[in-house]
């Protein structure tokens, strides 16, 4: 079998700070999901709305981990890349 | 009554419900605008990396694309039907103002009429009272058709409200791909998210979630990336659903610890005291758990002497029942987590929780107070640690107190260390037996600790300072001249000589005996304003030039005429 395997170390960490700053961005939202019913005193609205809220914020915080682990992989790949690419200039193979 | 007493607006305000639906709007965008993001990221990766792994995060951008714009519409139909509701809600509250201003007319036609007919002097008395009676009569029906509209108006938002719920709930139902969107309660953890995203369910896996907590003894690291992979909420049941193994767990932040081992603290309460009888173990551990409770409010109630709101105090460690319910307490003063100086104040011989929390949490706010007027730019966590099981005398002589107290010791040191935020400049003080269950500690493991100091020590274990594996200079000794604990040489050489070769601080109280050893002078070492806590306090604070050394002792403890040979003894005391 044969894999094809295609990497520019400087994409992937381009790839890897974009996926980062949406993390951040998600994880920044977080408090705004927990202030979307605030105000509201009709019961049965207030836990409707709570409960998307509630929906959304944990969605956006699972999303922010999963893009914070995407990130690290993307990131050391591009280390493992670096450094293996390196070895091959440095002895002159390709 | 006025028409604005008697007939009360809808519960929910216009602009507020507005304002829920200008915040769903803006979640909306905001998920927007990460999936847009996640789309540019997705195809910057597939540009830069291609191959299986590649594929594999590929995928997995695409179900986290797919999770997020699952979020947008429902949103924005949650926001129009609160907006719809917002008109319903603004119209009822128009309505309400409109039956308001009828209401004010019909009472103010009543009194005209009623006032009108007082002074119709041609009606005779009876009569005037029929007129009365029929312009009531007639007032109160018209009233009453006001109010039945009012009513009216009421219901008719109530059961907007309760549509307006149910759609919600239904674009809330919609959210996760594959949902009905039935309108049916949502209770989606994370976990059903997360299954939708492959490399994180591994990830996840792999790091224990989904389990019950990691068992005690487990490495800090490993906890700490088990902690790191649950989301908040999953934090926060964690802390609810084990709040005895959390708090025990070293590797997670002090702050976690704490708020764990106060959830248990309090469930212990409420637990005994609805019960209509008490053994006397349950009297003693709700004694034990009062007495934790008092302490923490009492450091709270306390503020930073250098103006930074109140002190913060933290239960890092509690078991109420450990050691035949003598019990296991480490309450910190200050925050551990983020502390630039930690320090653990390690007591002596018979503490326990009941019989000496009080006085070392009072040690243990003295030295965070103190350090902070002295180190006005850095923070200071103390922690009164009453975590091992203190012998009584002859368990001291005979058992192994201190082995078995320098591992639980050990244990915590390297536990708050994994969870902090930051490397803190680390200091065990042990005061009489503590600092031989501090010296073994340090003889026998790698403690992470900076410093240690030794007050009213019987003997720290080890004969040479360099024994206890510090750099050289970082092993301090207070001892009073007037301590009689202090000359033992029980446990160990006796620290106050020059020969064990650590630095000796002056330690002398105002009020010692005027002339002999006495054994109140064992317990003055953190005496408000003595020079020994100023000492102790420099070396928790590294401020090591500000230490005011003392003479080192002689070989022999008393001369020919009865008098203490310990240079300290003629020397007088700072005040």
């Amino acid at each position: 079998m044969r894999w094809h395997v295609r990497v520019q170390g400087d994409g992937l960490l381009a790839a890897g700070s974009r996926l980062e700053e949406l993390a951040w961005l998600a994880r920044d939202r977080l408090g705004d999901c927990a202030r979307v019913p605030a105000g509201l005193r009709d019961p049965a609205l207030r836990e409707a709305v709570r409960a998307l809220a509630d929906l959304a914020g944990d969605l956006l915080e699972v999303l922010a981990d999963d893009l914070d682990l995407l990130a690290t992989k993307v990131r050391s790949g591009a280390t493992v890349y670096d450094h293996v690419e390196g070895s091959v200039v440095r002895r002159g193979i390709g | 009554m006025t028409g604005s007493e008697a007939l009360p607006y809808p519960s929910d305000e216009p602009a507020v419900i507005s304002g829920a639906a200008a915040r769903c709007t803006r979640l909306a965008a905001v998920a927007g605008q990460v999936v847009v993001e996640l789309l540019v990221g997705a195809g910057q990766l597939t540009e830069a990396w291609q191959g299986q792994a590649a594929r594999g995060c590929d995928i997995e951008l695409q179900r986290a694309t797919a999770l997020v714009r699952s979020l947008v519409e429902p949103l924005h139909r949650s926001a129009a039907h609160l907006r719809a509701h917002a008109e319903v809600v603004a119209e009822a509250r128009t309505s309400v103002d409109g039956l308001r201003r009828k209401y004010d007319d019909l009472v103010a036609a009543h009194r005209g009429e009623t006032s009108r007919l007082l002074q119709d002097s041609e009606l005779v008395g009876p009569l005037r009272r029929v007129f009365a009676d029929d312009v009531l009569a007639s007032q109160q029906a018209e009233l009453a058709v006001v109010h039945r509209r009012h009513l009216e108006v009421l219901d008719r938002v109530a059961a907007h409200a309760r549509l307006t719920a149910r759609l919600v709930a239904a674009a809330a139902g919609s959210v996760l791909p594959g949902r009905s969107g039935d309108g049916s309660p949502v209770s989606a953890r994370e976990s059903d998210l997360v299954a939708l995203l492959p490399l994180l369910a591994a990830a996840r896996r792999a790091a224990g979630v989904g389990s019950s907590p990691p068992p005690p003894g487990t490495p800090p690291d490993l906890v700490r990336l088990w902690w790191a992979a649950l989301t908040s909420d999953e934090q926060q049941r964690a802390v609810r659903g084990w709040p005895i193994a959390i708090g025990a767990l070293g590797g997670l932040p002090a702050a976690v610890r704490s708020a764990a081992n106060e959830h248990r603290l309090e469930r212990d309460i409420a637990l005994l005291l609805a019960r209509s009888s008490l053994s006397d173990d349950d009297e003693r551990w709700l004694e034990s758990c009062l007495l934790v409770r008092a302490q923490l409010a009492r450091v709270r109630a306390t503020r930073d002497p250098d103006g930074l709101g109140p002190t913060t105090a933290q239960l890092l460690a509690f078991d109420p029942k450990a050691y035949g319910s003598e019990g296991r307490v480490a309450l910190a003063v200050g925050d551990v987590d983020s502390a630039d100086n930690v320090a653990f104040l390690v007591p002596g011989m018979g503490s326990d929780l009941r019989g000496a929390l009080a006085d070392l949490t009072g040690n243990a706010m003295r030295v965070t107070a103190a350090a902070r007027l002295d180190s006005p730019g850095t923070t200071t966590a103390t922690v009164a640690w009453l975590g091992y099981d203190a012998p009584g005398l002859r368990e001291a002589t005979l058992g192994n107190a201190a082995g078995d107290g320098a591992d639980l010791l050990v244990a915590d040191l390297l536990a708050v260390q994994a969870g902090s935020a930051v490397v803190p400049h680390l200091t065990v003080i042990g005061h009489s037996y503590g600092s031989t269950t501090a010296g073994t500690a340090l003889r026998d493991r790698e403690t992470g600790t900076d410093d240690v100091v030794l007050v009213g020590s019987p003997g720290p274990g080890v004969e040479r300072a360099k024994q206890l594996h510090l750099p050289a200079g970082h092993v301090f000794v207070g001892a009073s001249s007037r301590d009689p604990v202090s000359y033992l040489d029980r446990f160990g050489k006796d620290p106050a000589h020059a020969s064990f070769g650590a630095t000796r601080f002056q330690a002398e109280d105002p009020t010692r005996n005027a002339w002999r050893v006495d054994v109140d002078d064992h317990s003055k070492y953190f005496d408000p304003g003595s020079e020994s806590l100023a000492n102790i306090v420099d070396v928790v604070t590294a401020d090591y030039a500000d230490i005011d050394r003392a003479a080192y002792r002689g070989e022999v403890f008393l001369r020919p005429d009865g008098i203490n040979s310990d240079p300290e003894a003629r020397r007088e005391p700072a005040r």
